[in-house]
């Protein structure tokens, strides 16, 4: 560590507990009695070393984990105890999800292009914008507990974005993908460094294909995978302009 | 510092891990040398599992992708300074694990999910911890996987590992000031991933 204190010893609680994760995290005993058997590795030193395993392997503090289970039971306490989420729950409404992508979402050369828009899209009801959120392949599954974060006025901030940028969905979902790209302004004029920006690139970059404007679409997706070329929602970027099948 | 930068063995390590990758592992070793690779296995085999998982990789691969690491620091073991050790075996764990990334990826679809945890063996949790390490671990790297490659290095080296600015410079071979400044911009990026991540889940919740 240099000079700053640990993360996992006083940032964030959730950033605390997945780094305490990371570092209790220990292979097995027989992938190390594994190793040394291919290095022909027999007797006295391998029983040390594997002794070495055991010991290691032991001592990983449960106490983390503890912390996290009971964070996480927390949390959904707090989620259901405030409404969080559950409350503006809309049968109707698609899932959206991208990561992080401010830089392109606030880029000026967005703007023009956006602002143009006026045509109501071709396509009709529903717009399906489901892309698996947050999680890459080893992670598929969702993460409700992390709905409701530990600071409250943290989740102040970060509720008024989601709702933000969920009334641009809405609007999308509606059809109405000029409202939408009205919505996606207001949003970012209200956060022009929110946690959402990949978010509300992606929503835009679907805005403006819904509203019959693919050029200024792809001049954004274009923008966007440069900025963001791992990112998870780049398979669903592509797909939008038509550069790849559904991710 | 670029990847390649990374992934270059320690200067005093000798040549590339892999020139004599042909060498059977167990000639012409030497009492001292095999005690010496005991030793190896002994102190560091868990931080190598680690940097291979914190790559990416899932637990029966990290298996392998380690016992490859050790493969070839036993057939380097001439070649690698006293001290140096460590140092030799992340810089090879970062290309082992690079490249079993890539097989990892072709293969991934017809693996189980739950089949690569469950291997993570530790002292017995309740299925409860299990659930929560699981979980952990899962969002962890995905927390970690938006960081660029020399902010998640550092980041990984201080906050999981517990090494110290110095030992992490001189393992890749940069300056202290720069590990400073790369663990400032890491752990900013990082807990501003864990927020995106809250906010994404939240987003998603409210559009389920």
């Amino acid at each position: 560590m240099t000079d700053d204190r640990l993360l996992r010893d006083d940032g964030d609680p959730l950033a605390q507990e997945l780094l305490r994760a990371g570092a209790e995290e220990r292979p097995s005993d027989e992938a190390r009695a594994r190793t040394l058997a291919a290095l022909g590795i027999t007797g006295v030193g391998a029983g040390a070393a594997a002794g070495a395993a055991g010991i290691a392997a032991t001592p990983r503090g449960r106490a983390g984990l503890g912390r996290l289970v009971r964070w996480i039971g927390l949390a959904v306490t707090i989620a259901v105890a405030v409404g969080f989420g559950w409350r503006a729950l809309r049968p109707d409404a698609p899932s959206v999800s991208v990561p992080s992508a401010e830089s392109v979402a606030t880029a000026p050369a967005a703007t023009p292009a956006d602002q143009a828009v006026v045509a109501s899209p071709s396509v009709g009801e529903t717009v399906a914008l489901s892309v698996p959120v947050v999680a890459p392949a080893s992670a598929p599954k969702r993460m409700p507990a992390l709905s409701a974060a530990p600071a409250a006025s943290q989740d102040t901030g970060l509720a008024a974005e989601v709702a933000a940028l969920d009334r641009a969905r809405g609007a999308l979902a509606s059809g109405d993908a000029p409202r939408a790209l009205l919505a996606l302004d207001d949003y970012k004029r209200s956060f022009p460094h929110g946690v959402l920006g990949q978010e509300a690139a992606v929503v835009r970059i679907e805005a403006l294909v819904r509203s019959g404007n693919p050029s200024a679409a792809r001049a954004l997706a274009d923008r966007f995978l440069a900025a963001n070329p791992s990112s998870p929602h780049a398979p669903r970027v592509r797909h939008l302009v038509g550069e790849q099948d559904p991710p | 510092m670029s990847l390649t930068e990374q992934r270059e063995p320690p200067d005093d390590a000798g040549l590339p891990p892999d020139a004599d990758i042909e060498r059977d592992p167990r000639v012409k070793r030497t009492a001292a040398e095999e005690a010496r690779i005991t030793s190896m296995v002994s102190a560091h085999f868990d931080f190598v599992w680690r940097s291979l998982r914190r790559r990416g990789l899932p637990p029966h691969a990290a298996d392998d992708a380690a016992q490859q690491v050790f493969l070839v620091a036993s057939r380097r073991i001439a070649d690698i300074r006293d001290g140096a050790e460590r140092a030799f075996l992340f810089h090879t764990a970062l290309r082992v694990g690079s490249e079993a990334s890539r097989a990892f990826v072709h293969r991934r679809e017809v693996l189980n999910d739950d089949g690569d945890f469950a291997d993570v063996r530790d002292s017995a949790p309740s299925p409860e911890e299990q659930v929560g390490r699981t979980r952990a671990l899962e969002l962890l790297d995905t927390v970690l996987a938006e960081l660029p490659e020399e902010l998640r290095t550092v980041l990984v080296l201080s906050e999981i590992e517990g090494l110290e600015g110095k030992e992490i410079a001189e393992m890749l071979s940069i300056p202290t000031g720069t590990v400073a400044s790369r663990l400032r911009r890491a752990r900013e990026d990082f807990q501003s991933a864990v927020k995106r991540l809250r906010a994404r889940e939240q987003f998603q919740e409210r559009g389920r």
